[in-house]
């Protein structure tokens, strides 16, 4: 289940785009993001679906993703 | 001859990527008959903390067939392309490999697999390059690049590693339904299942707009999987995300 991280460097959310509670998760942000912008279709995981896993300004992580507007909230939204 | 042009590290967050600077190499090489250019590669780097990479640290590769003597002028032509094309805060690096040339292939794809799993230095990247006969520049910033892009011609010449860069739209019946023998006539070498399975081309297959090829042994693969209960065909193209290991 995708959970946020704060770490050093800023918010760190941990989870996968192999999960559908984490996808949803992070379109519930994305949809709530006035600056998400879709990356280049090579480097999305999920055909033009609007995600913070589908998102220019994610930086992907071992575990997860950050980003680097450093836009991700404090705690988690509720998928939706 | 034969060969790989691969660049890394060219853009930032806010420019246009690398692979869209790939195929603007792969364009312009054609269009001043330098070279015969075919399609373009992504291939996965790893991500690990001591790596600086944009966003997802992938290098993007071709392959180009010139005459020997062009050699110079295409390598060349791709440096000042990748120099006026990259973004100003990245860091390119450029590699060419002439595969006709390479007395030790299996140490150019060992280096790509090392660069998936390991962190690795400009100074392996440049010595290693040097030992292969292997072009490998710097074009701006930390030219931290130059491991990447030695690291994708290494795993775009295992013939075993990353994704076609675009979507290939194939065309279907009313039902979205193509035949195998169909789609083996519209720019795929293979369909088959992401275990092994080669599907024969009486098969049918639910396609889709926005169809991704994956490079398994040295083609352009189009991986199906058993379609959903109540599909217009047996099998389907696998979800987009299921490429991601590729």
């Amino acid at each position: 289940m995708a959970n946020l991280v704060r770490e050093q460097g800023g918010v760190l959310f941990v989870g996968t785009v192999d999960a559908d509670a984490d996808v949803a998760i992070a379109t519930r942000l994305a949809v709530d993001c006035g600056a998400y912008r879709p990356d280049d279709e090579d480097e999305d995981p999920l055909a033009g679906a609007r995600t913070c896993f589908g998102c220019r300004f994610r930086r992907w992580v071992s575990d997860g993703f950050t980003c680097v507007r450093g836009l991700l909230p404090a705690a988690l939204p509720a998928a939706g | 001859m034969d060969l790989l042009i691969c660049i890394d590290d060219t853009d930032d967050i806010y420019s246009r990527g690398t692979g869209e600077i790939a195929e603007l190499l792969a364009n312009g090489l054609s269009a001043r008959e330098l070279a015969s250019c075919g399609r373009v590669t992504r291939h996965q780097l790893l991500v690990h903390p001591d790596i600086a990479y944009t966003s997802h640290n992938s290098a993007m590769c071709f392959p180009a067939q010139t005459e020997k003597k062009l050699l110079g002028a295409v390598t060349t032509w791709c440096q000042e392309a990748l120099v006026a094309e990259s973004a100003d805060a990245s860091d390119p690096g450029l590699c060419v490999v002439p595969v006709d040339l390479l007395e030790r292939p299996d140490e150019l794809i060992a280096f790509g697999r090392d660069a998936k799993q390991r962190v690795l230095t400009k100074g392996e990247a440049f010595r290693a390059a040097a030992q292969l006969g292997v072009h490998l520049s710097e074009h701006g910033g930390t030219g931290i690049g130059v491991i990447g892009a030695l690291a994708g011609a290494g795993l775009r010449l295992s013939g075993d590693d990353g994704r076609f860069k675009g979507k290939l739209r194939i065309q279907g019946d009313a039902s979205g339904v193509a035949r195998v023998d169909e789609i083996l006539s519209q720019g795929v070498d293979s369909v088959r299942t992401p275990d092994g399975e080669v599907l024969a081309g009486k098969e049918d297959i639910v396609v889709s707009e926005e169809c991704k090829l994956v490079l398994l042994g040295g083609r352009a693969v189009l991986l199906v999987a058993p379609a959903p209960a109540g599909s217009a065909a047996a099998w389907g193209v696998i979800e987009r995300r299921a490429l991601r290991g590729y």
